[in-house]
């Protein structure tokens, strides 16, 4: 899901990225206010944790192959907030050092994974935090909806951006071909996304660890 | 065992990041696209353009190989861009003049790259938490 270079238009990852730095000044001042040092080490983890996860992949037929996040535990155990926070730094790091997904283009894999993910992941545990399976559901349709923002970033550009022949600028293929197929190829990293996230939320919540 | 495990997870984890392989092969210039697990990045649309100019010299799809070649008529700079349906791709300027071979990272440099980022994320957090002192005050 990371998006690499050239295939967002500037039209859109200039104001993503003033949206992005808004939101993490925001989220900061949030995170400063509710910050719980002992909680630190966890956020440290679980931000490795995203950062390994969101790097393995799961390889599809036809050459290509999509991989997990990570910010649904995260989201549950620290708020929608911080978990937007640490993803951002993962994305970050991930962009520079690894190559996974562009520069220009982190903005918008900043909101699909980072801010999206997040805040789905919080509301839906929240609206479901009765039910049993919230925190499963919580991780699998966090994963879905990031994966539908991003086909849906994707999916627009052709009818938006194109040359006075109408050939596409930036990325060429339409919202009827990046919705259906970013969604079904995303529904068995859902699924690992739910199982993992609920293992991981019981563990931690067990030592008494939450933040 | 928990290196060991560490190991595997990094040697699975940059199997989804696009690599390339850039060769001069007589007149023409051959690109392979390939994940690090080493499958080819096959029948994806591409499209090659003469540095500046908006409309394609060549376009088409990689082959079963993920490769992409092309004839290039002058030297200096291309723009080669490759892209599938769901987001992976890469756009790749060529200075043919140079005439240059290219490969993209190596697996140990991999390794590195990931135990780097590992490290400055951990770093991060440490700083986070001697400053967090300060920020409570």
């Amino acid at each position: 899901m990371h998006v690499p270079d050239g295939f967002i238009a500037p039209q859109v990852f200039v104001p993503a990225y003033g949206l992005v730095i808004g939101l993490a000044l925001y989220g900061f001042k949030r995170f400063k206010e509710n910050l719980n040092e002992k909680s630190i080490p966890y956020l440290a983890t679980l931000s490795a944790y995203a950062f390994v996860l969101s790097s393995l992949s799961l390889p599809l037929p036809g050459g290509t192959s999509v991989h997990g996040m990570g910010f649904a535990p995260l989201s549950i155990l620290f708020g929608p907030w911080t978990a937007y926070l640490c993803m951002c730094l993962v994305l970050l790091l991930q962009a520079v050092l690894l190559g996974h997904g562009g520069i220009t283009t982190y903005s918008v894999n900043a909101l699909a994974i980072g801010f999206v993910g997040s805040f789905c992941a919080y509301g839906v545990y929240s609206l479901l935090t009765k039910r049993k399976y919230a925190t499963f559901l919580s991780g699998f349709i966090s994963t879905l909806a990031s994966a539908l923002f991003m086909s849906i970033v994707l999916g627009i550009h052709p009818y938006l951006f194109t040359d006075v022949d109408g050939k596409a600028l930036y990325f060429p293929y339409p919202l009827s071909i990046t919705i259906p197929l970013l969604l079904t190829s995303h529904i068995p990293v859902a699924f690992v996304e739910g199982l993992l996230t609920q293992a991981i939320v019981s563990f931690v919540r067990r030592r008494g660890l939450e933040g | 065992m928990i290196l060991a495990l560490f190991f595997l997870l990094v040697s699975l984890s940059f199997s989804h990041e696009l690599l390339k392989e850039v060769r001069q092969e007589g007149n023409c210039t051959l690109v392979r696209f390939y994940f690090q697990d080493g499958s080819a990045f096959s029948y994806e649309e591409y499209e090659v353009y003469r540095e500046g100019e908006k409309v394609p010299f060549q376009k088409g799809r990689s082959d079963a190989l993920g490769r992409v070649v092309f004839c290039p008529d002058r030297d200096g700079l291309w723009l080669l861009r490759i892209s599938s349906q769901d987001g992976h791709g890469a756009e790749l300027r060529l200075n043919l003049k140079a005439g240059r071979v290219e490969k993209d990272h190596r697996k140990f440099e991999s390794y590195q790259r990931v135990l780097s980022a590992l490290g400055y994320l951990l770093g991060i957090f440490g700083l986070i938490s001697l400053f967090s002192r300060r920020w409570k005050k």
